[in-house]
């Protein structure tokens, strides 16, 4: 069934309900005014409504009982038992009607006139509109849409089985799930203090992927289509350009994007706003447009898009475009800015001044725009919930506003930092990276009260936490705190230094107190893992009152660029990561190639060395953990020496940091090169050199070299495992000559081969029976050792290499 | 009026909270203190699963909170929608109102009309009805300025 026709149903049906109460209230007095004005409102809704539709019966029964209920209310007529009787025999012919409609079924042909005439004045008629023609009892309100469906009538679609359901219900289920969020959190947090327990840890784990399935499923009931904002656009655009004389193409997109039912709400009369002003100010009357050489007919579209968590709603028209000169003539005129801070802004930032409050360069009033209500409004109601807006635009080619907002206000992931004792969280979302690293790596500089930092050749601003917060600095010295790099709607990058990272996770964001929302530090609070309320900020916010929001910060950077060049490489860098027994551990960055991602099952465990499959090539494994792996990837750092490789299984990658702390030798462990410190915390630092020494060896590609041995039921047996352990293939007998990359054989099969002078490619490795062989340039069969090395060399000289080439 | 009342005395003054309006009184565990704010929110506490922000009645009122006591417990409240921890001297007792508040000539001084609804009559004797929007509206003057922009 058609979405709009469902919704018709599902509103009359709901009226119903709640109006039959009414109805017999009011048959009982029928001189009750409020009980006459609910019902009134019934027929005149579905009167209203079925003009959307075709049906002229239903119109016409309606329309015949407004009629005479409004003659009662304007008191022309007084209500009298057989008015009620008609009135009733109408709407529950209505329901009837409805319930015939939801089954797709053509209502009978029935004595609509007779219901009709009923409502005139001294009927002589009483009838019964369960009459012989109507379905049978079909005005139980009550009966509910999903399970209507027991009763399959023919025709009867399996509609989509759908209920309504109060917003109040959903979110105390919603709060409800936050709830168990939490609780998990704070058992994960004991858990984690009781140490492994696998006997809990495996249904908690479930716990944990079905409390987050079941949330998923409750963000989504709370999800509506862009769609039924995007619905009453085009008529409003049609309206507007009809009463302004313009002419309007509207193009909408996305309308498949889901958002909480609350952010569409949110952002409904900003959009409008958004679309009026374009409609009145940014598109010309159509013969501007001709003159200015583009079509007659403006465009206007509207596009929705999801990434990530955010929403963005772009919102663009081909008009005239926004006119610096007098967005900036006017701003110097109300005082927003002064002359000369106007000569430093770019045109960019000059365009933003429409969103300041007191602005409005519409020079008449308009019926449309200009009601007082400015862009100011629309920013701040973005704001509030996390959103932001900004405006480009070409003169003569047109405006675009782009609306962010994020996708739902409950849950969100979360940074929690520390400064100063305090926690505070931060949203994921803003967050582009964390930077552990001192004062001079991040040359960190103080310009007047400005802090600057240099990020990947950048310089970018910082903001010391608790200085913004006006709190006492924590233990860590200035310019030695952890960078949290915060990335704004808008684009601008800047840095919040706190002391220390603490944890990140789900937060469940609850609102705070009008007192304390009025600072702007703040979006909301939360509650962490150990039950501690921390204070969510306001990254957007904080950024605007620093007026780090845009431009300014193009100018530092270009500045900056040359000299950031010229800091990197100073001080040795090191990849962090967490191994599989929970310690932390670093390596030379210079060592640590890729870092691979592998299925479990490219890991081979069968040998005493672990063995890995990267791109066909086999290399070694180290750094499993003892038990069986448990998840179905596993992260490997590819580490070479520039000739050789292995892999190193890692739990977790933490980030490539400087090494600014001095490195502690370590004695006691070959395989730890020294101990140093990150960020407070030690870190163990691997000797590269012990490492490949023990574990390297050139990449092994998968497609081995063929090996050819010698045919006797030893060598199948006996010999052809070793010589396959070190990296061969065995070679069939028909195999072509010079695909054999190594030829073992008997000495004396050797001597015979040679006096035939027959062609023996790649490497020879000669086998003796006899232990004493030691002068001659042969190997003793069970002299495993040897074998195994003069394989290896075999292996590593490739077809130089000829052992035993003495004939 | 025969109503419930919570009694309890804020910067020395006995004050009385409609029963109705507090929904528990809870023992103030950590409170994690929220900078940028006027003096008089004293941070937010956890209570189960849910944030209180906490009050502070003396400093709401405009009064220093020098040299009063301070309760290891706190009433909660709800106002429009948010649920609050309020700080006193003390959390004395619930006992009934015998009267209708009323007012007294003169009036209370400045701090103490703004918040008052006025006096009523009760079990343990007269005590100031206190207007929970108007307490935790906070003093007049908004404390210090908000938002130290660079």
């Amino acid at each position: 069934m058609d979405d709009l026709l469902a919704d018709f149903v599902a509103e009359t049906r709901e009226m119903l309900e709640a109006s039959e109460g009414e109805i017999i209230a009011w048959e009982a007095d029928p001189a009750d005014r409020a009980r006459l004005d609910t019902i009134f409102r019934f027929v005149h809704t579905v009167k209203g409504n079925c003009g959307f539709f075709d049906f002229p019966r239903l119109a016409g029964l309606s329309h015949a009982a407004e009629d005479a209920l409004a003659d009662c209310r304007a008191g022309r007529r007084a209500p009298d038992s057989a008015l009620v009787s008609a009135v009733l025999a109408i709407i529950d012919r209505i329901a009837a009607m409805v319930d015939a409609i939801e089954a797709g079924e053509d209502f009978p042909e029935a004595d609509d006139e007779a219901l009709i005439a009923a409502l005139d004045e001294e009927p002589e008629i009483e009838i019964d509109a369960r009459g012989e023609d109507a379905p049978p009892s079909p005005a139980e309100p009550g009966a509910e849409q999903a399970g209507d469906s027991g009763d399959v009538r023919p025709g009867q679609h399996a509609a989509q089985r759908s209920i309504r359901l109060p917003v109040d219900l959903l979110d105390r289920v919603m709060s409800g799930v936050s709830d168990m969020v939490l609780a998990r959190n704070d058992l994960a947090h004991r858990l984690r203090q009781a140490g492994n327990q696998p006997t809990i840890d495996g249904p908690f784990e479930r716990l944990t992927t079905i409390l987050s399935d079941v949330r998923d499923a409750i963000t989504r009931m709370r999800m509506q289509r862009i769609e039924t904002l995007f619905a009453s656009l085009p008529r409003l655009v049609r309206d507007l350009s009809g009463e302004l004389g313009k002419q309007v193409m509207i193009d909408l997109e996305g309308g498949d994007v889901e958002l909480d039912r609350e952010m569409i709400e949110v952002v409904r009369d900003p959009l409008t706003h958004i679309i009026r002003n374009a409609v009145d100010h940014g598109i010309e009357p159509p013969s501007d447009r001709l003159a200015a050489g583009k079509r007659e007919i403006a465009l206007l579209s509207i596009a929705a898009r999801q990434s990530g968590n955010t929403i963005s709603i772009v919102v663009s028209d081909d008009g005239r475009g926004l006119d610096e000169e007098r967005i900036a003539a006017k701003a110097v005129a109300t005082g927003l800015v002064s002359e000369g801070q106007l000569r430093e802004m770019g045109r960019d930032k000059i365009l933003q001044l429409i969103f300041e409050p007191g602005f409005s360069t519409a020079e008449k009033v308009t019926g449309v725009s200009g009601r007082g209500v400015g862009l100011d409004v629309v920013r701040q109601n973005l704001e509030r919930v996390g959103g932001s807006i900004k405006v480009s635009s070409q003169p003569g080619v047109g405006t675009l506003f782009t609306l962010q907002i994020p996708l739902t206000l409950s849950i969100i992931a979360g940074l929690t930092v520390e400064t100063g004792e305090q926690r505070f969280a931060v949203p994921q979302s803003y967050v582009e990276e964390i930077v552990h690293s001192s004062a001079k790596a991040l040359d960190y500089t103080r310009m007047g009260e400005t802090a600057l930092i240099t990020f990947r050749g950048e310089r970018v601003p910082c903001l010391l936490l608790s200085d913004v917060l006006g709190l006492e600095a924590g233990d860590v010295a200035e310019g030695d705190h952890t960078m949290v790099m915060l990335r704004l709607a808008s684009g601008d990058l800047f840095a919040l230094a706190v002391d220390r990272i603490h944890s990140h996770g789900d937060l469940v964001v609850k609102p705070l107190a009008p007192a304390v929302m009025k600072s702007g530090f703040y979006a909301g609070s939360t509650l962490l893992d150990d039950g501690r309320p921390v204070l969510l900020l306001d990254v957007t916010n904080i950024a605007g009152m620093y007026d780090l929001v845009s431009d300014a910060r193009t100018r530092v950077l270009k500045a900056g660029m040359e000299e950031g060049e010229r800091a990197a490489g100073t001080a040795m860098r090191a990849m962090l990561f967490t191994d599989f027994a929970g310690r932390r551990l670093g390596l030379r960055l210079e060592l640590v190639k890729r870092i691979e991602t592998a299925a479990a099952s490219a890991v081979d465990r069968s040998t005493g060395t672990a063995r890995a499959v990267i791109d066909g090539v086999i290399l070694p494994l180290v750094g499993l953990p003892d038990g069986p792996l448990t998840s179905e990837k596993v992260r490997l750092l590819r580490l070479s020496d520039g000739a050789c490789e292995l892999l190193y299984a890692v739990a977790e990658v933490d980030d490539a940091v400087e090494l600014i702390e001095p490195l502690k030798p370590v004695a006691d462990d070959p395989l730890v090169e020294a101990m140093t410190l990150v960020a407070g915390r030690t870190v163990t630092l691997i000797d590269g050199h012990e490492l490949f020494a023990r574990h390297g060896e050139p990449p092994e590609p998968a497609a081995r070299p063929l090996a050819r041995l010698p045919d006797s039921e030893w060598a199948r047996t006996i010999l052809a495992p070793l010589v396959a352990s070190a990296g061969y293939e065995i070679a069939e007998a028909n195999a072509p000559e010079d695909e054999v990359a190594l030829t073992i054989m008997f000495d004396e099969v050797c001597e015979v081969a040679g006096g035939l002078d027959r062609p023996v490619s790649g490497a020879v490795i000669r086998l003796s029976d006899q232990p004493d062989g030691t002068g001659r340039q042969t190997i003793y069969r069970y002299d495993r050792a040897a074998l195994v090395e003069a394989l290896h060399r075999a292996r590593n000289r490739g077809h130089a290499a000829n052992e035993g080439a003495s004939a | 009026m025969n109503d419930l009342l919570v009694m309890a005395q804020i910067a020395g003054r006995r004050c009385a909270l409609h029963a109705h309006d507090v929904k528990s009184v809870i023992e103030v565990g950590a409170v994690e203190p929220v900078p940028r704010t006027p003096a008089f929110i004293a941070g937010i506490t956890a209570m189960r699963s849910q944030a209180l922000t906490v009050i502070d009645c003396r400093l709401a009122l405009g009064l220093g909170s020098d040299g009063w006591p301070t309760d290891h417990r706190a009433a909660v409240v709800a106002v429009a929608g948010h649920s609050y921890a309020l700080r006193v001297d003390a959390i004395e007792d619930i006992t009934t109102g015998s009267a209708d508040p009323g007012q007294v000539p003169g009036g209370f001084g400045p701090e103490w009309s703004r918040v008052a609804s006025g006096m009523i009559e009760t079990a343990i004797g007269p005590a100031l009805l206190l207007d929970l929007a108007a307490l935790i509206a906070g003093p007049a003057r908004t404390g210090e300025p908000v938002g130290a922009a660079a």
